[in-house]
């Protein structure tokens, strides 16, 4: 099992490549989704605004 | 009008893709990680040390299907770029621009790997190989083509104009390549090849292709993601966007 | 000449926009100034013996009018958008990417050729191999108008913003990056002995075709970002 781990002396380098990779996925999917969210976040902000304006100017 | 070009109109409209792509995009990501984790266990588990480069050589597996995806990723933004400036279709426009953050990250990890590559087997981080140099140009085309969309205000102008540098990033990228390559050879030999001329053996090559194949998967969910974002920005008035966003918030 | 046709409208141009940079003539020295102090501050971080100096003057000179006409291309449309005469020219009557070689002629003439009557003194201050002092100007006279085409069409992706300069240098250096490598790279070849033909006829051929292309290219660039 070690010796898995240690990647016949590259071990650093071979999982720090993994890890770059897999962070770098999953940071770019999470933005994908934050970006979905504030979209949604916005016009839900828009639809309350307009929906007060109207309701205080009858 | 027949039954296929009924559809393709269909899936062009924003609010129909947006619910094909939201049913999709799970899908794909579940498919993503299952063949992804496959083929890193065949690639750095099941695979045999390799007799030249023992293990280092593993990081091919997440490097060479980055690499792939860096110029897949380009090659998909410039055909949306073609189609979105030549018809004016909205949705190949949110399809370009959402392309390239994706393919920014791939190419990124390919630079990042292929220096965490280069140090044992080089024994220098970085060399101005002719490949590196390519995709580190590739990385900063990239950068412009989400920089001028990000500056401009109009989104749909911002769209355009950004698919234009795309597409001039196109001709341009096969005459950046064929140049450092002839600046190669007029400063320096040769140089280690990660892929040498020999054949792959079929056990290193079945994980790579399956990362290959992973990744593009994964591709196609994170442009997903980001289109029905780029659409809700482009139609916030629209009353599906507003339906939407009511369900959302229940 | 007809007045309005469209050899009438391009003289117009050609006559107005040199006009306009006699008038403002001290603006028209900047690029050389910025080039030279550039290439004099070389010498300061690396020292000022020959051999410290010679093998890198090419690449400091080159990288030094890369930069200057850099610096320049912002003012190519930024006056004309400023004062609505950009829209006048996309409305006229007369193929857009006509008047904008015209404009693109003039900003290389008044901006990258006093660059190259100058680039053999900035060659003395770096001691310029002897032998590149008549191939120099000639590579650079290949690459600048490369250098001002390929610029036109980014600007015009980014004539509308307000502060456009970092941007438009992420735009553009990527595509610069075959022109400098070709243009310094003959040189050096010719340093070292190396036959240099083939790098210059690439930049000829990649010249002919920008000028034909270029001009098309940067007109629906800037319909894209006027419109």
């Amino acid at each position: 099992m070690r010796e898995f781990f240690e990647m016949g002396g590259y071990g650093s380098y071979v999982w720090a490549s993994l890890a770059v990779f897999l962070t770098v996925m999953a940071v770019e999917l999470w933005s994908a989704r934050a970006q979905q969210r504030r979209q949604l976040a916005q016009v839900r902000d828009r639809m309350r605004r307009s929906a007060a304006r109207s309701r205080n100017t009858p | 009008m027949n039954t296929l070009t009924y559809w393709f109109h269909k899936l062009g409209s924003p609010p129909t893709f947006h619910r094909i792509a939201t049913r999709v995009e799970p899908w794909c990501l579940a498919l993503a990680l299952a063949l992804g984790a496959i083929g890193l266990y065949g690639g750095f588990v099941l695979a045999p040390r390799d007799y030249q480069q023992g293990d280092a050589y593993r990081i091919i597996f997440v490097h060479v299907p980055c690499a792939w995806m860096g110029l897949f990723a380009y090659a998909f933004m410039a055909v949306n770029a073609f189609i979105a400036l030549v018809w004016r279709i909205k949705l190949n426009e949110v399809l370009a621009m959402a392309s390239a953050p994706v393919g920014a990250a791939f190419t990124f990890v390919t630079l990042v790997t292929g220096s965490l590559w280069g140090k044992p087997m080089w024994g220098t981080w970085w060399t101005w190989d002719a490949r590196l140099t390519s995709e580190l140009f590739l990385l900063f085309l990239y950068f412009g083509v989400i920089g001028l969309h990000n500056a401009i205000e109009d989104r749909r102008q911002a769209a355009r104009a950004a698919s234009f540098l795309a597409l001039v990033g196109v001709v341009n990228l096969p005459i950046v390549h064929f140049s450092v390559n002839w600046w190669n050879t007029l400063h320096q030999g040769s140089t280690v090849r990660l892929f040498g001329p020999s054949k792959i053996d079929a056990s290193m090559l079945w994980p790579l292709l399956l990362m290959a194949l992973a990744t593009h998967i994964w591709f196609f969910a994170s442009v997903l993601a980001r289109a029905r974002a780029g659409l809700i920005e482009l139609d916030a008035g629209k009353d599906w966007v507003r339906k939407l966003a009511q369900d959302d918030a229940s | 000449m007809r007045p309005g046709s469209t050899s009438a409208a391009c003289a117009a141009l050609l006559r107005r926009d040199l006009l306009l940079v006699w008038r403002r003539r001290g603006d028209a020295l900047t690029p050389l100034l910025f080039a030279t102090i550039v290439v004099a501050l070389f010498p300061l971080a690396i020292g000022a013996q020959v051999q410290e100096l010679r093998p890198i003057a090419v690449g400091v000179i080159f990288v030094a009018t890369l930069l200057a006409g850099l610096l320049a291309l912002d003012t190519l449309f930024r006056g004309d958008y400023e004062d609505g005469s950009l829209e006048q020219l996309v409305v006229s009557p007369h193929p857009l990417a006509l008047l904008l070689a015209c404009k693109i002629a003039v900003h290389w003439l008044t901006t990258a050729l006093p660059l190259i009557a100058l680039s053999p003194l900035l060659g003395e201050l770096l001691f310029l191999d002897p032998a590149l002092r008549g191939l120099l100007p000639l590579a650079l006279l290949l690459t600048t108008p490369l250098l001002s085409l390929i610029g036109a069409v980014c600007v015009a992706l980014t004539v509308g913003m307000q502060r456009s300069g970092m941007l438009l240098a992420l735009l553009v250096l990527p595509l610069y990056v075959p022109v400098l490598i070709f243009g310094a790279g003959a040189c050096n070849a010719a340093q070292m002995g190396l036959p240099y033909l083939a790098p210059l006829l690439w930049l000829a051929a990649g010249l002919v075709l920008a000028l034909v292309l270029a001009p098309l290219a940067c007109a629906a660039a800037l319909r894209i970002s006027t419109s």
